[in-house]
């Protein structure tokens, strides 16, 4: 018999499960970790009251940004700012373009290739992002401009400013 | 005026879409985890089961050596030996010398009894 929570666990997985699986390999830079830390992420979904809940995609994204720095905290042999070989996008129309800009992602440090991630994919306002993340507003927003000039120098695209 | 570089390559960046989570990894994310915990409780009920027998079993005896120790002690001080007596001090307080019959004080008595 399917209860209600299951349900719900299995909505909050179809509509945010790539979202979030993406965020924390943005974070932690490696696949099979960023499983494991999903999947710690849903099992405390699992023990949550659905009720106590009133923003799911902030809630959730917030547990898997915690997750993911307590796994980093706990594996101190592991560097989190050396992210390699971490898918993140899906396989589009150009594969060469995706894996050019996904390895030039990688390539920043992590608190750049964070806030990238939570402004461009998990469209969150720059007040939101500054929530998140515990820092001012503008330091967000100019930590993302900055962020978005480096990603494009990395591609070898010039700046037209 | 032309946007900044960058701002094309955000538009760029909106249309990839993200990689989807493999079936393996969404199966164990939406199975709820009880099949884990009731390996675990039954697991846990039988080690707690088996350290309750060993505490009571190591209660009891310990409880039995205590009162088999109460009862030497009684003993002992029942065939009181009074060069000892006369030598230790705790044997003095423990004992009161009355017309050469060694008695427990009372308070000691009260407790023996």
């Amino acid at each position: 018999m399917v209860t209600n929570k299951e349900v719900w666990v299995q909505g909050v997985f179809d509509e945010l499960g790539a979202l979030v699986l993406s965020y924390i390999k943005t974070i932690v830079g490696d696949v099979h970790q960023a499983e494991d830390i999903l999947q710690n992420v849903f099992v405390k979904l699992w023990k949550i009251n659905i009720q106590s809940i009133t923003n799911t995609k902030a809630y959730i994204l917030t547990t898997a940004r915690n997750e993911s720095y307590t796994h980093i905290r706990k594996n101190k042999k592991f560097s989190a700012h050396v992210a390699v070989d971490c898918q993140i996008f899906s396989k589009t129309t150009d594969p060469l373009r995706k894996i050019c800009i996904e390895e030039a992602l990688l390539k920043l440090p992590q608190e750049q290739r964070e806030i990238i991630f939570l402004k461009i994919y998990a469209q969150l306002t720059f007040q939101k992002i500054a929530d998140t993340l515990k820092i001012p507003i503008n330091t967000a927003s100019s930590r993302y401009r900055y962020a978005m000039e480096k990603l494009s120098d990395l591609l070898g695209e010039t700046n037209n400013e | 005026m032309n946007d900044p570089h960058w701002k094309i390559l955000e538009q760029e960046m909106l249309k990839l879409q993200l990689a989807v989570p493999e079936k393996h990894l969404r199966e164990k994310c939406i199975t709820p985890k009880q099949a884990n915990i009731i390996i675990l409780t039954k697991w846990q009920i039988l080690s707690a089961a088996i350290l309750l027998i060993i505490a009571s079993w190591s209660c009891y005896e310990n409880v039995q050596q205590q009162q088999q120790n109460l009862n030497t002690y009684y003993i002992v001080h029942r065939t009181l030996d009074v060069e000892e007596y006369n030598k230790k001090y705790h044997l003095r307080k423990m004992f009161t010398k009355n017309k050469n019959i060694y008695s427990l004080q009372k308070s000691r008595l009260q407790w023996l009894q």
